[in-house]
């Protein structure tokens, strides 16, 4: 136990007093806090605009004339999602995929994206788990890569290991040590980063934002840990620096940039999915034949009696009008479960990388991740049913072949009943994903071990 | 006390660096190792630290065999290498902070290093300098002090006067009598045939990983070692 303290607070000694460190500290110091007030304040923008939005999304529904609706039975509402302070950590998919979509008679469609500013998408955004991602892993590997090769080369190896020290007290406080000035960066910068949110103006406890805050900083512990690990286990693989170097950096390159963004490639080739622009012309041509065999049925029904045909109206309609809510819902769902297998086999693809479960785990922490988008998704479908209910139900249009056009609206139909939509992410909670924790866990525990074994059979000649 | 018994090492290459050495040196006695390079001096130290393993046989200090239990048989031991390598961004007191309480001598004040850098004769301003600073006569001084530090009843050096000017070299020697007078059994390999003759209780000459002779002061009395050691290196060069 002595002598692990002494080796941990030499390595502490050591570290305050290089460049690396340094520069990390700064580093840290600058992006981390900036990101996370930037990404605040355009939560905030978000905030605003979507209320404003749905708002007037509310009020042109609401302001509908009869003829309007009459004239215009494919009525669609806007729906935009509500966004998350947290996601001040983590983009997430909110800046990939539509924060928006359309709800309509059929189904649910995604929206034009909102711009909260103009942006350079060529260069990517900051935010704070792409500072975790890729700046703290790299120097999480630059900081341990040559731990042992420094020493070996430098012959204090073999002065450590004739003061009987045993190798794997040298490799603990090696780890303890270094591991220590990796994380104290990360631990100030980013409660310098809450700082600066509080004085944004967020109320960090309420929506369990301090909870998730210290999920994410725990995860991103863990994360840092097995990058220093990895670079531990190399150094204790190689014989010089030199080597320690190139081969650390190959396999930051790799666990890092590679395996996660070969992992949608991968998924891509094994499980193809459509567009949802296909899905959606093969759904509008699904309708449209479903249309015409109404349109017919309501013509045989017409020609037999002209007088009279408008009482049975509802009854020859209702088969065409459940077989086309049935083949839209048909088609969402199976695009939806394809969907989900693509993004399930990309997923654990990229969990063979601890980057792959750092980036899942925050992302679903900070309310930007694939359960929230699905999430929003899924009330905006629950919204649609309640909207078909509501209105679509009640609005209709019935094209007669010959080019005759009837359109009405059920005398129930009250605009200003029509509730309005709301999503709520999901809570700290279900956004726990233990699996990913687990997994960032279990890469330090192999890596260590990996490290320890290593160490006890190198050549210190 | 400082034991081989048949120790031997082969490289994973096939090299046979060391072949069943047989040794017992006492507390209170200097041994020097003399040899070429190769000729397996450094193996037979690196195998009492348990830098490598043996391929057979065992190397034993104070009756714990290194192999078997190699924590506990260094902690008898200290070791002084031809460069001591040091932190060079530490300073002379700090590296023997680090090292000494490495060994498990975590009791020391700053006086008590005063005390030692003192002895081992390195000037007063120098106990606070950076070590990247030192000449090798100054870090050599520095590893004999760890070694005074650890208060091991063994010291193995490894060509520690290598380099050093003469005055360096005596001043490190007297040290070394000095440890000996303290009872410390010390095993030293070295190339310089004069002071081995001049402070050995016994010298041994290595070739090809075998000690190929062993000498007493006694029996030095009178020789010219550096013939005898030419002698023995042209046998060997014959014979091979």
């Amino acid at each position: 136990m002595h002598a692990l303290v002494t080796i941990a607070r030499k390595e502490i000694q050591e570290s305050l007093l290089s460049a690396r460190f340094a520069l990390l500290l700064v580093l840290a110091l600058v992006l981390i806090p900036a990101s996370l007030y930037t990404n605040y304040r355009s939560y905030e923008v978000r905030r605003t605009d979507q209320m404003e939005m749905q708002r007037r999304s509310m009020e042109q529904l609401q302001g509908l004339s009869a003829t309007q609706l009459f004239t215009n039975p494919d009525l669609r509402v806007d729906v935009y999602l509500p966004p998350v302070a947290s996601s001040a950590f983590a983009i997430g998919f909110q800046e990939a995929h539509p924060r928006h979509v359309v709800v309509g008679r059929h189904g649910v469609e995604y929206g034009a994206p909102l711009e909260v500013s103009p942006s350079l998408g060529l260069f990517g955004s900051i935010d704070y788990l792409f500072v975790v991602q890729l700046l703290f892993s790299l120097f999480g590997v630059l900081l341990s890569f040559d731990t042992i090769t420094r020493e070996k080369e430098a012959g204090t190896l073999r002065s450590i290991l004739a003061s009987s020290v045993r190798r794997s007290t040298l490799a603990a406080g090696k780890f303890l040590g270094g591991f220590t000035m990796l994380a104290l960066p990360l631990v100030i910068a980013f409660l310098v980063g809450l700082l600066a949110l509080a004085l944004a103006g967020l109320d960090l406890t309420t929506g369990g934002f301090l909870g998730r805050s210290v999920w994410i900083l725990t995860s991103s512990l863990l994360y840092v840990a097995a990058f220093f690990l990895m670079g531990l286990l190399v150094s204790t693989l190689t014989r010089t620096t030199y080597a320690a170097l190139v081969v650390s950096l190959a396999v930051w390159l790799l666990a890092v940039l590679v395996l996660p963004r070969s992992a949608l490639l991968v998924a891509r080739i094994a499980r193809p999915v459509e567009s949802r622009q296909a899905v959606l012309l093969e759904k509008t041509a699904a309708l449209a034949d479903i249309e015409r065999a109404k349109g017919q049925a309501l013509q045989s029904v017409y020609d037999q009696d002209p007088e009279t045909w408008e009482e049975s109206r509802d009854e020859v309609v209702a088969p065409f009008e459940r077989q086309a809510a049935e083949t839209a819902r048909r088609l969402d769902e199976e695009h939806r479960l394809r969907v989900d297998a693509q993004r399930g086999l990309a997923l654990t693809v990229a969990r063979l990388s601890p980057t792959g479960s750092l980036v899942s785990f925050v992302t679903e922490m900070a309310g930007t991740g694939l359960t929230a988008e699905r999430r929003f998704l899924t009330d905006a479908e629950s919204y649609q049913e309640t909207l078909y209910r509501e209105l679509f139900a009640k609005v209709f249009m019935d094209n007669l072949p010959g080019g005759t056009i009837r359109m009405g609206a059920d005398p129930s139909l009250d605009l200003e009943a029509v509730p309005e939509f709301t999503s709520n992410p999901p809570g700290p909670l279900s956004s726990l994903r233990i699996v990913d924790l687990a997994i960032l866990a279990a890469w330090s525990l192999v890596l260590a071990l990996g490290a320890f074994f290593a160490l006890e059979r190198y050549d210190v000649r | 006390m400082l034991e081989a018994r048949d120790l031997t090492k082969r490289y994973e290459d096939g090299v046979l660096a060391l072949d069943h050495l047989n040794l017992t040196v006492d507390n209170g006695e200097i041994f020097c190792l003399l040899g070429a390079n190769g000729a397996g001096k450094t193996t037979t130290i690196n195998l009492f630290f348990d830098f490598i393993q043996p391929t057979s046989g065992r190397a034993v200090i104070d009756g714990i065999e290194v192999a078997a239990d190699p924590i506990e048989a260094k902690k008898r031991a200290s070791y002084v290498s031809e460069n001591v390598m040091l932190y060079g961004n530490f300073t002379a007191r700090q590296n023997l902070d680090f090292f000494t309480r490495l060994a498990g001598r975590g009791d020391l004040s700053r006086e008590d290093y005063y005390m030692v850098l003192r002895r081992v004769g390195l000037q007063e301003r120098a106990f606070e300098q950076r070590v990247k600073s030192f000449s090798k006569g100054m870090r050599q001084k520095l590893g004999i002090a760890i070694a005074i530090l650890k208060e091991a009843p063994n010291v193995l050096l490894d060509e520690p006067t290598s380099g050093l000017d003469p005055k360096a070299g005596a001043d490190f020697m007297e040290l070394l009598l000095e440890l000996k007078d303290e009872g410390k059994a010390i095993i030293m390999s070295t190339h310089d045939i004069f002071r081995a003759k001049a402070h050995a209780d016994r010298v041994g000459i290595m070739k090809e990983g075998r000690l190929v002779m062993v000498r007493t002061r006694e029996e030095l009395t009178g020789e010219d070692l550096e013939r005898l050691y030419l002698e023995y290196m042209q046998v060997e060069t014959h014979a091979a």
